[in-house]
């Protein structure tokens, strides 16, 4: 069985770029801060589009912003 | 605080599951402790009044910035998921209304009409509190999606 583990950046670079606040990047998205908290976390897995829209919030690429690891595949 | 804890899709479930329940309560409480008479007037009364209570809180409400959203894909996923499990829930809901009473009262007993329209006004009502339950179970949960 394979054990995917998804993890992501966001909240470093939250941080990374002048303390930004999960509303501003939920603004900045157009998603809500309750989606940003749940990403952050790992209970909610982003569609395509909004991971780049998030990406591109922080001037980087998807892969740089959400990693995944396949283990056992 | 609450306003900035929960989003319109959150306070939405809470108001119907709030609505529901009471709902539940009044038709429980006026059909058999208090009586029958024009317990129908009480609960569209009561209805009317929550609904627009409700509404008012929903959609009034203060936005923390302009470029705030109201939902999202997560929102919609969830949305989806809470009528898909609602749908199975009703299907559930109606075989068990038409096969139970036969094996309770059997074939050859009669109800009268007027219980009709309160079965379908009940299945209504449990349908939005499943609905809405289903809905907060998943924003606690975290919404997972994708998986």
């Amino acid at each position: 069985v394979a054990n995917n583990e998804r993890k992501n950046q966001i909240r470093r670079l939250r941080f990374e770029n002048g303390e930004m606040t999960q509303q501003r990047l939920a603004d900045a998205a157009g998603v809500t801060r309750q989606t940003i908290l749940a990403i952050e976390a790992g209970k909610y897995a982003p569609s395509l589009p909004l991971a780049f829209r998030i990406a591109r919030t922080f001037g980087m690429r998807v892969e740089d912003v959400f990693q995944y690891s396949d283990e056992g595949s | 605080m609450w306003r900035n804890v929960m989003n319109r899709a959150q306070k939405g479930a809470w108001l119907g599951l709030t609505v529901s329940v009471l709902l539940l309560l009044v038709w429980f409480f006026k059909s058999t402790v208090v009586g029958r008479r024009s317990w129908m007037l009480d609960l569209f009364g009561l209805l009317a009044v929550l609904g627009l209570t409700g509404s008012l809180l929903i959609f009034f409400r203060r936005k923390q910035s302009r470029a705030e959203v109201d939902s999202d894909e997560r929102d919609k996923l969830i949305s989806r998921r809470a009528l898909i499990a609602t749908y199975f829930f009703l299907w559930c809901l109606l075989i068990a209304i038409c096969v139970i009473p036969q094996f309770v009262i059997g074939q050859e007993h009669r109800i009268p009409l007027g219980v009709l329209p309160l079965v379908l006004f009940g299945i209504m009502i449990i349908c939005n509190l499943v609905y809405s339950a289903v809905i907060l179970v998943q924003y606690g949960r975290g919404g997972k999606g994708g998986e």
